[in-house]
Formats: structure tokens, C-alpha cells, sequence
């Protein structure tokens, strides 16, 4: 036999009989389905494709696609734009339970579907990624979910439906986005956190002491984004007419006395108007950050004068780190 | 050129610069292993074929966005799936093994669209599934989800 034909061979003998599950062997004695040859990863790469209604039917087609999924490394299950007006009053679009099987799991991603797991259901082992998209899912059950995945790397938990407070404890996790109420998140275990960008919709956080808070918990931040778009476009124009109160500008709060953010290199604050408590945030930032590289500042759309005395407030904040620069995006100002 | 061989025992000239779309024969290629001829003992002549043809289409890939023909090529992609399910999951098989990224992706889609809003009759059909779940299992599938099992837009016809 020539080199050439070893090669072919093995490589032959490897992907159809050594990458055959078990099951799947014994299956090929039973009278075959036109699929039936086909490996479940070719199956999982169909699935895969298909809109989650469609890969929800074809459980329903025999007993072995009734637990086809399970090995699905990708998930990507968002609903025809044409049925989403109807998720707004329905709960219907509850996950089928046989998701909760895809042990093989890497990447999920959900949108606008009810999560509700098996009571025995205990995360997923290999999950990497894990975006929620206004999905409806109990605080207690979201931590849960984070809490059982311990290789969970990037986390995105986007305007979602919870009501109390959610727990994330992920040692591996690296990157975080959040979209929603700030005061009901509670990092309790994130040692290698290092990314994060906030869009904290509601009100801002209550008390200096909240605030606090919220960088105790990520010890190796490194680049933040701040995004607070929302809350700003409702109550911009009135926070705006209120001089800012020159005392609080001036003090660093005695509860941040303590505090460094020694590997703080990048921030970004979006949507700035000048209200008091961003502007605290800024100031301590700027203060408590001797690594800072570079913080970047975009004012949110606003008469010329207002957003030029936002910034003029910011250059005169003392700052920790002598070679941070400065962007200050004038360009979004309107004229 | 490359020679290989059909599980048939037909052989097959192909170019090089077509051949090496396969990362499993570029790496033979690569390592001396591919002097004579190159034996594919799953794949019959009638798949091989239509992989052939798929290759020496697509041998100028980068070329053709250049020279405007992405549209024929596009066109030859529409074609080519043109094909039953049997000759697809053939050609998918094939594509896996030789390992040609752009067919198995060309592939897959076609049976994913053949597959979105059919019926779960109409899947089965053109499928050739039996269903061995009893009457209450399917209910309780059913019931797990039910709002995938239902709407307009399930088309039951099979094709």
C-alpha cells in the first residue's frame, strides 16, 4: 500500500468509525432514515442553521431527534423579526427542556424567549459564551446558570426581565456587558474581570456607598465603558438647568479614601450631561487611577455652552496618572 | 495534477490548484503522501463527480470578486444544490471528509432552508423517518413548546 493510500485510510478510519458514537453504530442495524449515515456533528451543523422554531419541531420527528441537540456546541436561538411583536405579551416562548441537554454546549445565545430549566438541570460545563437578550429568567435561576458554568469567558446580559438581585460568580470570566437596573447586580466572584461596559438603565446608583461597591467587586478592571444613554435622554434637559453643586465636585468621597483602581487603563463615558453623579464618578476615576492611558469622554447631544462647561469641569479634576490622555469628543455636540 | 480514486474504482484527474480547496489532500500534498494515486474508499464516482465539479468552479474563488463574476458563481451555487437529499448528504459527507470548508457551508444551508417551516409530517417524508414516539411522548414534546408547533406560515407540501 502506497503512503498516499495509508494516509486516506487512516484518516478514513478516524472520521467514520472512531468519531462514531457508540448509539450511532448500533443505530446503523435498525432500518436507516435518510439521515442515518451522517454523523450527529453534520446533524448539530444543520440544526445549527435553522430558526429556533424549526430546530424546536424536529424533536418531535422520531425518538433519536428527540435528543439530537445534545450535542450542539453553537446555539444561536433568536425569533423570526415577525414574531417578536407577540413576545411582549406572551410567555409561551418557553425554551423546550430538551435544551437544557446540550451537555456540549460553548456558545448560547438567546433573545426574547422564556428560560425556564428542568428542576435537575445544572449549567452547562463547557459554556464559553453566554448572551441573554431580553430573555425572562429569575434572578435566583440566572445565577444559578452562571454559577454552573464555570468556564464562562464573555458574559452579556442585555435588558432582560429580573427583578432582584442577581448573584454572578464566574472565576474565569473575563468580559462583561450589562444592560438594565445596576443596583440588582451583585459581583460576587469575578477575580479575572477585566472588561466591562455598563449601560445602567433606571436610576443611577443611590448612594456614593453603591458605587463603591460596584469597583470593589471587580479587582482587575481594565478597561470600562459607561454608557448611560438612557436615564440621560429622559431627565437630561432638567439636570442640566441645576447649577452642579461645586462642594460635591471639589470632594472625593471618604468612602473612596481607601480605594485604587491600580489596572485601570481605559475609560469611556458616553452620553455625558453633567449631572452630579456622573460627574463624581469621573472625578474619582481620574483620581484613583495611576495606570490610566486614556479616557475618553463623549458629551451627549446638547447646547454648545452646557456641554463646554461639562468639559471644562473635567480638565480641572486632579488627576493620579500622569500620562493618561484625554479625548474629550466635541464633535457630537450640537450646534 | 492529482489522481484520485472513486470507492468504485474510478479514477479522477484533477489540478492541483483546484484539489488543495480539500485541506485533508493539500495536507497530503504537502507531506510527499500524494505521488500516485490517492484512494477515497467512502466516496463513490457519482459524489466524486459532483465535488469535481464543485473544485474546478471554484478554483479561482479569490479571482472572481475581482473580475466581477461573483455573480456566476453565485449562480453555480444555486445550481449545484440543486440535487435530492440523498445526493446532498453525499456530497456533505464528502465535503466533510476531504474537509472543503465552502461546500460543507454551501450544503448545510440548502438543507437547513429545505427544512425551514416545513411541517413535521412533510419532514418526516422527505426525510424517510419513522416515528417511533407513542402518541403521549409527542404530546408532551408538544406541550413542552407549543408554539413551535403551530402558525401559519407551516407549510406542509414536500419537495
Amino acid at each position: 500500500m502506497s503512503c498516499g493510500e495509508l494516509a486516506a485510510m487512516n484518516c478514513y478510519f478516524c472520521q467514520s468509525f472512531n468519531m462514531m458514537p457508540p448509539n450511532r453504530r448500533k443505530q446503523l442495524l435498525s432500518p436507516p432514515d435518510i439521515l442515518s449515515n451522517l454523523p450527529d456533528s453534520l446533524i448539530n451543523d444543520i440544526l445549527t442553521r435553522l430558526p429556533l422554531r424549526d430546530a424546536v419541531r424536529t424533536s418531535i420527528l422520531s425518538r433519536k431527534w428527540r435528543y439530537n441537540w445534545n450535542g450542539i456546541q453553537h446555539l444561536v436561538l433568536n425569533l423570526p423579526r415577525d414574531k417578536q411583536h407577540d413576545l411582549l405579551h406572551a410567555n409561551q416562548y418557553k425554551l423546550p427542556s430538551s435544551l437544557f441537554t446540550c451537555s456540549q454546549l460553548k456558545h448560547l445565545f438567546l433573545q426574547q424567549c422564556l428560560i425556564r430549566p428542568p428542576p435537575l438541570f445544572k449549567g452547562f460545563d463547557k459554556l464559553v459564551i453566554l448572551e441573554l437578550i431580553e430573555v425572562t429568567i429569575s434572578s435566583e435561576l440566572l445565577g444559578s446558570l452562571i454559577y454552573h458554568s464555570p468556564l464562562l469567558d464573555h458574559l452579556v446580559l442585555d435588558a432582560n426581565k429580573v427583578s432582584h438581585h442577581i448573584e454572578i460568580s464566574a472565576p474565569k470570566l473575563r468580559s462583561f456587558f450589562f444592560s438594565g437596573n445596576i443596583n440588582f447586580l451583585h459581583l460576587k466572584n469575578v477575580p479575572l474581570l477585566s472588561k466591562v461596559c455598563y449601560e445602567p438603565i433606571d436610576l443611577f446608583v443611590k448612594a456614593e456607598h453603591d458605587l463603591v461597591k460596584i469597583f470593589e467587586s471587580i479587582p482587575a478592571l481594565k478597561n470600562l465603558c459607561w454608557d448611560q444613554c438612557l436615564q440621560m435622554s429622559v431627565f437630561s434637559d432638567e439636570l442640566c438647568n441645576e447649577p452642579v453643586p461645586r462642594d460635591a465636585i471639589d470632594k472625593i468621597p471618604a468612602s473612596f479614601s481607601d480605594m485604587t483602581f491600580n489596572q485601570l487603563k481605559t475609560v469611556k463615558i458616553k452620553h455625558v450631561s453633567g449631572a452630579e453623579d456622573e460627574m463624581q464618578l469621573i472625578k474619582v476615576l481620574l483620581a484613583k487611577s495611576p495606570a490610566l492611558v486614556k479616557m475618553v469622554i463623549e458629551p451627549q447631544s446638547m447646547e454648545d455652552k452646557k456641554s463646554l462647561k461639562v468639559l471644562e469641569e473635567i480638565t480641572n479634576f486632579q488627576w493620579a496618572s500622569s500620562k493618561a490622555q484625554l479625548d474629550l469628543h466635541v464633535s457630537s455636540i450640537r450646534s | 495534477m492529482v489522481k484520485l480514486k472513486s470507492n468504485d474504482d474510478k479514477e479522477f484527474e484533477v489540478e492541483e490548484a483546484a484539489v488543495i480547496q480539500s485541506e485533508m489532500i493539500k495536507n497530503m500534498i504537502e507531506d510527499g503522501c500524494a505521488t500516485s494515486v490517492i484512494p477515497l474508499p467512502n466516496i463513490d464516482s457519482k459524489t466524486l463527480i459532483k465535488v469535481i465539479e464543485y473544485l474546478n468552479k471554484h478554483i479561482n474563488m479569490g479571482k472572481a470578486a475581482e473580475t466581477g463574476e461573483e455573480d456566476d458563481l453565485k449562480e453555480f451555487d444555486e445550481q449545484f444544490v440543486n440535487m435530492g437529499w440523498e445526493e446532498l448528504f453525499d456530497v456533505i459527507m464528502a465535503a466533510n471528509y476531504l474537509n472543503i470548508h465552502e461546500l460543507m457551508e454551501l450544503c448545510c444551508q440548502s438543507a437547513a432552508d429545505r427544512l425551514k417551516n416545513k411541517s413535521v409530517r412533510a419532514v418526516r417524508e422527505m426525510l424517510k423517518i419513522t416515528n417511533d414516539l407513542t402518541e403521549e411522548e409527542e404530546q408532551e414534546i408538544i406541550n413542552d413548546a407549543p408554539w413551535a408547533f403551530e402558525g401559519p406560515e407551516i407549510d406542509d407540501t414536500v419537495n
